[in-house]
């Protein structure tokens, strides 16, 4: 099964997109922010990282720099899932090395689509 | 020198004024959006679970389908809760800034000096949805 992260600093965020992911095959591995989400990739490989952009601790651009800088996940796709919707903020994600951007709230049909296409 | 600094301290006090009722008309935009988030998530969720609960009665093979997309709709409606959060931080930190703002119009004019009163920060509102619309997709 494959191994979905994801980050976001909202408990109800992160259940409906949980219930989402898991409802369509994968695991999912939870975290409350961006440092966490590192902590937990670092601990074990997964297959996709979807994340928040404005959380505490470590916002989802540095995390995405952070996992870029790791050899585990230079080409494991990560998603941003936010509520910025701003081309400057997008630019900013493909600088950091995002694969792609949602501007939240997601459609469930639409994000496993998504998740699918970009984990191959 | 006295007039300069009196025209200093009123465009200074002129900019902290704007700068207030700039925030204020934000903040009232936030509530605005967020008041319309919360009736259209209640009218989702009880469209939603109205169109479940009559399908789980019926239990009619067909009615699964259906069931799977008010489920969806429920899913989308249920992410308000992000939204309208992050809409009332913003409009705190808005608030926050009209409040320093209309002491520094009532101190400073009288006692303050240019170097009071410093810039009125800039906010940013990173939600821009008035309404429970799924939001875009882009890959890079």
């Amino acid at each position: 099964m494959q191994s979905i992260l994801a980050v976001d600093d909202s408990a109800s965020m992160r259940q409906m997109v949980a219930f989402t992911l898991k409802a369509a095959g994968f695991n999912v591995v939870e975290a409350a922010d961006g440092q966490e989400g590192l902590d937990k990739a670092r601990g074990q490989n997964v297959n996709l990282v979807l994340t928040d952009q404005n959380m505490p601790r470590m916002d989802g651009l540095s995390l995405v720099r952070n996992l870029r800088g790791l050899a585990q996940y230079k080409h494991v796709p990560i998603l941003i899932l936010t509520t910025e919707s701003s081309d400057a903020m997008k630019a900013q994600g493909k600088a950091a090395g995002a694969t792609g951007w949602l501007v939240k709230p997601f459609d469930p049909n639409r994000l496993v689509d998504v998740v699918r296409k970009v984990i191959g | 020198m006295q007039t300069n600094a009196s025209e200093n301290a009123r465009e200074a006090a002129q900019v902290w004024a704007n700068a207030c009722h700039a925030q204020l008309s934000e903040a009232e935009c936030d509530m605005h959006r967020l008041e319309t988030l919360i009736t259209q998530t209640a009218q989702t969720l009880s469209a939603s679970f109205q169109t479940i609960e009559q399908r789980w009665k019926d239990r009619k093979a067909e009615g699964e389908m259906l069931v799977d997309e008010e489920v969806g709709r429920a899913v989308t409606a249920l992410q308000f809760h992000d939204l309208a959060t992050q809409l009332l931080g913003h409009a705190r930190k808005r608030i926050a800034v009209a409040e320093e703002g209309l002491k520094k119009l009532t101190v400073l004019p009288l006692h303050g000096t240019a170097a009071d009163w410093g810039a009125p920060p800039d906010l940013a509102a990173p939600v821009g949805h008035a309404n429970l619309e799924t939001g875009t997709v882009e890959l890079f």
